[in-house]
């Protein structure tokens, strides 16, 4: 449990690297936060272990940057909830940091393989 | 972020509870599915959703000015904290009000009173110079004539003043109508005495260099701020108006600013004439003008620039020896010493006792901090429990910190706002215990409040330390709470023994001091002066004014006593030049076949000229030898009678007194003056240290104009001033008294103020350290007996007796004040001794103090122990035994 009161996964993972990946979960259609939650959980094929909870301030956070917009709705089965879509703005940046974390791969792999550029 | 979003951050919180509540439907719904039961899947669902609260806290404080929002949300829970335990609420401000505002107000008026230059421009450089007689005399007045001297030779001195106090009737009629004549208290002094002061004319002008040349020329006067604005309603055209001075038409220059109070801080002069009117002001003529062994001015004095004290002190020693040479009968061994003005007027005697007061106030501050200290203590230990439960619901450390600060912030606001209320009120009736005339005005000193404030937060912050500790260490607290508080415990029991131990201590010191000086206080009222001071009525009268020749002038006085006694109502009748605690002169005196240790033959000694019946009239009794007689006239041989004192130390060592009777005195004159008579010693100016040597001359062989009558009633003695007044008139209707007053009167104003005012503050600080003490003490047991509650239900359970409980406890506090007590009698017996001057006689190491202030602090104890005690008996065994 958290000592420090902090969520843990804004805490172990690269900043922003959550908010890019609700914004690609959102880019298919728009989702409520259970969907998105696991639809991340999944694709990373539970590599990425989220607080489910953790979700929702970065949620929040990212409506606040005008990236996502929310509604409410009815669910598959017939639930009240919350849904989030992507705004012109997040569909922006969805693609801008995309391409940043593309680069930033990159450069990572480079400086942990940096022996094996220069065999070849 | 919107800024809409901070208003509506309530709605937006309940809009994401919402939320989450439908995942934490959905995901059940999804466990249920993977075929757990329906509570199962919910425990499950909400263990992936995580902490909701924090997620909702997450969400709300991006909505908010993170800072201010929490900072409100600390204040309101602190408050609501702080509101919970009321009793620790009110100790704690009850505690920092009283030592911040005692010590504000003490320090204020001690420092504004005592220990503070003279207001004028540049006051640090200014120098007192003093002369004296003989290296053993403490009187430092010098003459006019050496004055001119020093005026002319010193390089080291921008400019010298001097001044003398000079009583006079005021009589502003010939001003402003309607005003009748009040006895007035100002300053003979030099011409140049503002200038060197710095100080300009607030109105009009002050004196010029002429004014101060010829005897008698010049009736000018500058009259004091106060005066001026008291008496005369501050008529704004005064200038170029007459005032009568004893009859004698002024007029009026100026008017002194607001802010000069003068040579002294305690008095404000009324008004202020040249030296050169002495002629015709005072009753010694113009021998202080020509008289180089008349020394009656201070002297204050301006340094050059650049010219240090050492350098100015070399020069006067080396004038000093040549005016020696140049008239040795008035300068024979005579000294000059320069220091800073304000040490001339606080290096005396009198200083001791305002020193005392501020080492005492800083005791009671210090016992009021380690009271909050322990305080806070204790309290955070009580909440030891609390704050783990906190940490362990997911309470952030930071945030918990942050509380504990904002409820310290909180106390020390309140103590600090009661303590400058406190300080404003002390500083009121403090001001009304000091002597009427001149009383500066007193503010709060912001040096002192900083002190004092700062003081408090650093005992707040100290008793905060376990409150830190304990956030730190929550696990351990969390995992069991009482060994893991155990450590803590043991390190913040040393610390609170300590802490408590020391308030203890310095309580005894406080109350001891106080004891003794209330006591030396009843002493001094009754104490021996010497004289008996009730039923004695003085009238001061001055027929020179109305320019009676010095030999009608005698008459004048002589027939006014028979007339006096033949007033019904009255025993005796007298007069003398002198009344004790009012004025007072001292001559120098030579002894045949006396010399001092340091070979020089002049003593400097006060002296009283008194008519025959003056030692009845006093209750001074005559030891041996004769009173005056009215054949003692300036035909008659010349002769004195002398105290015991300067008897036994010039005349007659430990020999009996009537071997005084024939010794033969002289003055400057050098005609001798044959003993006959020895008086019981009594006190003339302070009282306190042992009479000072006194010579008595007849008034009818070496009186000046100017007199006292000195009438002893059957009653009360002012009843009879209207009679007295009217036999003045009836003898001499131009004859004004000067004053009239009483002597119980003039003694207690005069000679008892000051004891009075350290025997009420003295005593104020013991009772305040007292309370202090027993109020920490309380505390601490109280916090003790309740950690022990569920032990004592148990006692009782098993069936202790209520008195034998009662016992354990009371003896656990007398225990925590034993050592204190002890440590506090000690260390007292060590410092009291520095203030047997001030102590009239009343032993320092006096048993019966130290046993009463044992004694009332064993009692406080007991109480305080006590009354913790009782109330956890009173708790059910059954409910002490859950109590954990």
């Amino acid at each position: 449990m958290g000592r420090t009161g902090k969520a843990p996964l804004e805490s172990e993972m690269v900043q922003g690297t959550l908010d890019l990946l609700i914004l690609k979960t959102l880019a298919a259609a728009p989702a409520h936060g259970h969907t998105i939650a696991h639809a991340i959980e999944r694709r990373s094929e539970d590599v990425l272990q989220v607080e489910h909870g953790s979700l929702y301030p970065a949620l929040h956070r990212l409506e606040g940057r005008g990236w996502i917009a929310s509604f409410w709705g009815t669910s598959e089965n017939n639930r009240k909830a919350r849904y989030y879509r992507l705004t012109a703005d997040g569909r922006k940046q969805l693609l801008q940091q995309t391409s940043r974390w593309e680069q930033l791969v990159e450069a990572i792999g480079r400086v942990l393989h940096p022996a094996v550029e220069e065999e070849q | 972020m919107n800024p809409l979003r901070f208003f509506r951050r309530r709605r937006w919180d309940a809009e994401r509870a919402a939320e989450l509540e439908s995942y934490v439907e959905m995901e059940t719904a999804r466990q249920i599915e993977t075929g757990l039961s329906p509570a199962d899947a919910r425990a499950a669902a909400r263990r992936k959703l995580g902490n909701e609260t924090l997620i909702r806290e997450a969400i709300y404080e991006m909505n908010t000015v993170a800072f201010l929002d929490s900072l409100w949300r600390d204040l309101r829970l602190a408050v609501r904290n702080l509101r919970r335990n009321p009793s620790f609420t009110i100790v704690v401000v009850i505690t920092l009000a009283l030592g911040i505002g005692a010590n504000t107000a003490i320090f204020s008026v001690v420092d504004g009173a005592m220990f503070r230059p003279l207001t004028v421009p540049d006051a640090h450089h200014l120098v007192a110079v003093d002369t004296a007689a003989s290296r053993e005399t403490r009187y430092g007045n010098s003459s006019y004539l050496d004055w001119l001297d020093f005026r002319a030779r010193s390089h080291s001195f921008q400019d010298l003043a001097i001044f003398s106090d000079l009583s006079a009737s005021l009589n502003p009629a010939g001003a402003v109508p309607g005003v009748s004549p009040q006895l007035a208290r100002g300053l003979m002094v030099s011409d140049n005495f503002f200038s060197t002061l710095g100080v300009p004319a607030g109105l009009g002008r002050t004196f010029l260099p002429e004014e101060g040349k010829a005897p008698g020329r010049d009736p000018v006067v500058v009259l004091g701020y106060g005066f001026w604005r008291n008496a005369l309603a501050a008529d704004p055209s005064i200038v170029g108006k007459q005032v009568r001075l004893n009859a004698h038409s002024f007029t009026v220059i100026g008017v002194a600013p607001e802010w000069f109070t003068g040579v002294e801080l305690f008095q404000r002069p009324d008004f202020y004439v040249p030296v050169m009117m002495t002629t015709v002001l005072s009753p010694d003529g113009d021998g202080l003008l020509v008289n180089r062994s008349w020394r009656s001015f201070a002297m204050d004095a301006r340094l050059r620039p650049g010219v240090t004290l050492e350098q100015a002190q070399a020069e006067l020693t080396v004038l000093m020896r040549e005016l020696e040479r140049q008239y040795p009968e008035s300068n024979r061994n005579t000294v000059g010493i320069v220091r800073y003005e304000m040490e001339r007027r606080t290096d005396g005697n009198g200083s001791m006792a305002p020193k005392i007061v501020l080492a005492l106030v800083g005791l009671v501050l210090f016992i009021a901090a380690a009271n909050v200290a322990s305080l806070m203590m204790a309290r955070a230990f009580s909440r030891m429990r609390e704050t783990s439960t906190q940490l362990a619901m997911g309470a952030s450390r930071f945030r918990l910190v942050r509380q504990f600060l904002t409820e310290s912030a909180i106390l020390a606001a309140l103590g600090l706002s009661a303590g400058v209320l406190m300080a404003a009120a002390c500083i009121r009736e403090l001001a009304a215990l000091l002597p009427a005339d001149g009383t500066p005005l007193f503010q709060i000193d912001r040096r002192a409040l900083a002190w004092a404030a700062g003081s408090a937060l650093v005992a707040i912050l100290f008793g905060l330390a376990p409150a830190l500790l304990s956030v730190r260490d929550a696990w351990a607290a969390v995992a069991s709470t009482r060994t893991a508080v155990s450590g803590h415990f043991a390190f913040s029991g040393i610390a609170r023994r300590f802490l408590i131990g020391g308030q203890v201590a310095l309580s005894v010191m406080l109350l001891i001091a106080a004891g003794l000086f209330s006591r030396a206080f009843v002493r001094a009222q009754g104490i021996d002066l010497g004289f008996r001071p009730d039923h004695v009525l003085l009238v001061e009268t001055d027929p020179s004014l109305q320019g009676l020749p010095p030999e009608k002038s005698a008459l004048f006085h002589r027939q006014l006593v028979e007339r006096a006694v033949a007033v019904s109502g009255v025993r005796s009748a007298s007069f003398a030049a002198w009344v004790p605690f009012v004025n007072g002169d001292s001559w120098d005196l030579s002894i045949d076949g006396y010399t001092t240790p340091g070979g020089d033959k002049w003593v400097d000694t006060t002296n009283n000229r008194v008519s025959p019946g003056y030692f009845a009239t006093m209750g001074i009794p005559l030891l041996c030898g004769r009173e005056f007689r009215w054949q003692d006239d300036r035909k008659a041989p010349l002769v004195a009678i002398v105290n015991e004192a300067l008897a036994r130390r010039y005349l007659i060592g430990q020999a009996s007194v009537e071997k005084a009777l024939g010794h033969i005195l002289r003055l400057r004159e050098g005609v001798p003056i044959q003993v006959v008579g020895v008086a019981a010693d009594s006190n003339v100016g302070i009282i306190g240290p042992p009479p000072d040597p006194v010579v008595y001359l007849p008034a009818m062989q070496m009186g000046g104009p100017r007199m006292t009558l000195h009438v002893r009633t059957a009653g009360d003695p002012a009843s009879l001033a209207p009679l007295i007044r009217s036999q003045i008139a009836a003898l001499n209707p131009e004859v004004v008294p000067i004053r009239v007053d009483t002597l119980r009167n003039v003694v207690n104003e005069r000679g008892l103020a000051g004891t009075r005012l350290t025997a009420v503050l003295t005593a104020s600080f013991g009772a305040l350290g007292l309370l202090l003490s027993v109020v920490g003490l309380y505390g601490v047991v109280s916090f003790m007996v309740g950690r022990r509650t569920q032990e004592i239900g148990v006692r009782m359970a098993l069936g202790a007796s209520r008195g034998r409980v009662l016992r354990m406890i009371v003896a656990n506090g007398l225990a925590l004040v034993s050592v204190g007590l002890v440590v506090g009698l000690a260390a007292s017996m060590a410092v009291t001794r520095l203030m047997s001057d001030l102590l009239f006689g009343v032993s320092p190491w006096d048993i019966g103090t130290f046993v009463s202030i044992a004694a009332i602090l064993v009692l406080s104890a007991i109480a305080a122990s006590a009354i913790p005690a009782i109330r956890a008996m009173r708790v059910d065994p059954m409910t002490a035994l859950r109590y954990e």
